[in-house]
């Protein structure tokens, strides 16, 4: 299920092997933080390069109890929350596009598909994202955008692989639901 | 673990592919008690249109060069790193405790500076007793008292 599998990354718990697996890892994980700080308007390339310093600093810590992957995937959606809470800490924390929509993003009729399918579709995806609460926002970026296991993501989110799988159906339906208001349909 | 919720994990995993045509019936036959999952089973194997929309989502082309020369920094600012970590981890929690501690000692009772305390509310006590009995004395004397 998963693209990139265990044995793609030599886990020898030390820099060597994050370094090596950077190429790959990169854009991987660029993608999942993009998905979590959905319309947050912080900055995706820093916080993505702050969370592999963070792992690459702290790879003594990383014990092998999960693969290096999914252990910078956790590092990385920490790095994500920290950043949106101390935003919202701040009283900053707006859904930039969102509040001022651009004219470019007007919301179509939803009887209209055309119109949202003529759009990019990114937009829609993303501010229905912003609406899930994180714990389901996590599950669909782990699994949607990132095709991570069930086992994968349980191990990322610290939760059993059943709460994985339900908190999974909630959120696609969440997601639907907040995509069908948009006008945007599969 | 109930009914609903067994049955929202397997249409994740009917959604994920993960169910043979077997298990799918057997599924589809269990939802026909409960119209609004059977419903939602529908509407969420159309799928949803996440993982295309962000295929195109990429990192500047440079950016793995950029965190490699920061990485090549941190190497050389590691012992600084540690040195914040284990300050943070360490001396700022052994500080903290220090001043609980001290703050405990404040709290707890006969610590604390409350004899010195009763002992003036109980003098002050006795000087009203003393300025009252005075009085007394001076209504009976047929004589007034100013306090």
């Amino acid at each position: 299920m998963s693209v990139l599998r265990d044995d793609d990354i030599t886990e020898t718990g030390d820099h060597v092997a994050l370094g090596q697996a950077l190429e790959r890892l990169y854009p991987r994980v660029y993608r999942a933080v993009a998905g979590i700080t959905a319309g947050s308007g912080l900055d995706v390339d820093d916080l993505t390069q702050e969370a592999f310093l963070k792992a690459y600093r702290n790879i003594d810590s990383f014990r092998g109890d999960s693969s290096l992957y999914t252990w910078t995937y956790r590092i990385a959606r920490n790095v994500c929350l920290d950043a949106m809470r101390r935003r919202k800490f701040r009283g900053q924390f707006i859904f930039d596009w969102f509040k001022q929509p651009d004219s470019d993003y007007e919301f179509p009729d939803p009887s209209n598909t055309d119109v949202a399918e003529n759009k990019d579709t990114r937009y829609w995806i993303d501010k229905a994202l912003a609406r899930l609460p994180e714990d389901f926002r996590s599950v669909i970026v782990f699994r949607e955008i990132q095709d991570l296991s069930y086992h994968e993501i349980s191990q990322i989110l610290d939760i059993p692989e059943g709460t994985v799988k339900s908190r999974l159906f909630k959120a696609r339906k969440m997601m639907r639901e907040q995509l069908e208001l948009y006008g945007v349909t599969p | 673990m109930n009914d609903i919720k067994r049955l929202e994990e397997r249409i994740t995993e009917a959604i994920d592919g993960l169910l043979s045509d077997q298990q799918l019936s057997a599924l589809e036959g269990d939802l026909q008690h409960y119209p609004e999952l059977l419903n939602e089973y529908r509407m969420q194997m159309g799928g949803l249109p996440v993982r295309s929309s962000y295929a195109n989502v990429q990192p500047d082309p440079f950016a793995v060069s950029r965190l490699r020369q920061k990485m090549r920094s941190a190497n050389q600012d590691q012992w600084q790193y540690d040195a914040i970590r284990i300050f943070k981890r360490y001396v700022l929690a052994s500080g903290l405790g220090v001043i609980l501690f001290f703050v405990a000692l404040h709290v707890i009772p006969g610590t604390t500076n409350d004899n010195d305390m009763i002992d003036d509310e109980i003098s002050i006590m006795f000087e009203s007793l003393e300025q009252d009995a005075l009085s007394w004395s001076d209504i009976e004397n047929g004589t007034t008292s100013k306090r």
